[in-house]
């Protein structure tokens, strides 16, 4: 037997996506094969699902957009940080501080990310 | 030492996440049994290394770095919130202080509601997933990191996570003295409980095991080459080679009498006093003499006002070097030389392997079991023994000698 998981070939970023459901990974690489407004949200909301316990769908029927991070879906600064991370990782993406700190509803999550997604592949991501 | 006479500071609590079981009834069986837990390794997927056994931790998969892809027995609840800013030995943590609030009664929430109870723990945190954290800060260039890249890794990880989930509010302290780290817990636990600072104490003691926390012993020509297990880990032989390497977690609830009758708990047993020295020899080897070792025992029987005959057994560090057991031998050997009866010792490395940091607390937790179901712990793997003490070859059944 081994005692560490052989990680020093693959892909950093394929081997992180492999920590996570098999519903979010879909997301990232239909964002992959066609990277749009569309799928960008779709990353998102499948991040956000991932972190809320699947109380993301409840929650979005309800409030929408509009929710709040913190207080429609508890989330806390640490995992707010860890979405941004998220994010940025699988698409490829860089939020600036500014931008994390001002998050607080869905909507603005994903018009930040939107903006960032657009910024990295030289066009709208649209 | 530890003895059932009557005393202010009691053990009411264990649990086990060791190579040799992961409750107190499959770590009794493999003490009764020598029964031990190693199994065969291959580091770094290199089978070129001469390392070929380590004290494995069975029924979890922790080895990837991230913590989505972990695994830990039925039964432990362990949420993401916490878990995600855990090291792998977090999660051996968890489950065995689990095991000891169970085993004392104690309800977690309960402690929410107390400042007497505190947290001490023993790790040398993970340098496998302290490397995986770096290593990515590296290829992004220092833009981005993991927010949990310093809470899961460091020394302190455990009193962190555990310290905020269980709502410890007497005291979270962490210990950093290598081999020592758990064996110091318990001992301040003991004064902060003595001194009436608090009414309990958890202490903990965890360690990875992966090739990070292995290897560097590997370079300093510490671990044994063997591949048999009765050679590889044999403490007291004259073919000992080096120790086996192991991790996992034990955890030990220390509270005052008082605090443990008033929930009507049984205690295992009574902890009289501790002491300590130090060898100001090397940072890494004992004194071959061992006069460190036999200054502290001397201190403490004095501290404790015990007598050589009271000695029933004697548990070794003993982790099966060359040097290490023979300093040992020698301070045992000189301590006990007016003793009427030499005391049983033994060193249950032999079927445990070393695991670093949570040896005292393993070992004190094995002596506790042992009191109270009434055996010596047996010396594994003992064939051809080093001139000094009389080490005991099987488990047995105290002879009449009051305390152990």
């Amino acid at each position: 037997m081994t005692l560490s998981a052989n990680t020093s070939d693959a892909d950093p970023l394929e081997q992180k996506l492999a920590a996570y459901p098999e519903s979010l990974r879909d997301l990232v690489l239909a964002f992959r094969k066609n990277p749009n407004d569309a799928s960008v949200d779709a990353v998102v909301c499948g991040i956000l699902r991932y972190h809320s316990q699947d109380t993301f769908d409840q929650v979005h029927a309800t409030h929408g957009d509009a929710m709040s991070l913190f207080e429609h879906l508890s989330m806390d600064s640490l995992t707010m940080t860890e979405i941004a991370f998220e994010a940025e990782d699988f698409l490829n993406i860089i939020l600036s501080n500014e931008d994390m700190i001002s998050i607080k509803t869905l909507a603005d999550l994903k018009a930040f990310v939107r903006k960032a997604a657009s910024q990295a592949s030289g066009t709208s991501a649209s | 030492m530890i003895s059932d006479k009557d005393s202010q500071v009691v053990v009411s609590g264990l649990g086990f996440i060791s190579s040799i079981g992961n409750s107190r009834q499959e770590v009794t069986g493999s003490l009764l049994d020598l029964r031990h837990g190693f199994e065969k390794v291959e580091f770094l997927e290199n089978p070129d290394i001469p390392i070929r056994l380590a004290g494995t931790i069975k029924g979890f998969q922790v080895d990837s770095p991230f913590y989505q892809q972990w695994k830990w027995p039925d039964g432990y609840i362990l949420p993401k919130e916490l878990i995600r800013s855990m090291p792998p030995h977090g999660v051996y943590a968890f489950c065995a202080l689990s095991q000891a609030l169970n085993d004392a009664g104690i309800v977690s929430e309960s402690m929410r509601e107390d400042s007497r109870t505190a947290l001490f723990c023993a790790s040398a945190g993970s340098p496998f997933l302290l490397g995986h954290h770096l290593s990515e800060m590296r290829r992004n260039r220092g833009m981005r990191g993991s927010p949990f890249g310093v809470v899961s890794t460091i020394s302190g990880t455990l009193n962190f996570n555990l310290g905020a989930h269980f709502g410890i509010r007497g005291g979270n302290c962490g210990f950093v003295s290598a081999c020592a780290s758990s064996t110091h817990a318990i001992g301040y636990a003991w004064d902060q409980i003595r001194l009436g600072r608090v009414d309990r104490v958890i202490v903990i003691g965890a360690e990875d095991l992966n090739d990070e926390s292995v290897l560097p012993f590997a370079a300093m020509r510490a671990l044994s080459q063997q591949s048999d297990s009765r050679l590889a880990s044999c403490p007291f032989d004259r073919k000992r080679s080096g120790f086996v390497a192991s991790g996992g977690a034990v955890a030990l609830v220390l509270e005052s009498s008082l605090s443990a009758a008033s929930r009507g708990a049984t205690p295992y047993g009574v902890i009289e006093g501790w002491f300590q020295t130090s060898d100001g020899y090397n940072p890494a080897i004992s004194d071959p003499e061992g006069r460190g070792i036999e200054s502290c025992m001397r201190s403490l029987l004095d501290a404790t006002s015990t007598s050589l005959d009271e000695i029933t057994y004697l548990n070794a560090h003993a982790t099966s070097t060359v040097q290490g057991d023979q300093s040992e031998a020698r301070a045992i050997t000189r301590v006990f030389s007016d003793a009427k009866v030499f005391p049983w010792v033994s060193s249950t490395k032999a079927l445990t392997g070393h695991p670093l940091s949570m040896s005292g607390a393993m070992e004190t937790a094995f002596c506790l079991l042992a009191a109270k179901e009434g055996f010596v712990p047996g010396s594994a793997h003992l064939m051809n023994l080093i001139r000094p003490p009389k080490a005991c070859a099987s488990p047995r059944k105290p002879s009449g000698r009051k305390s152990l």
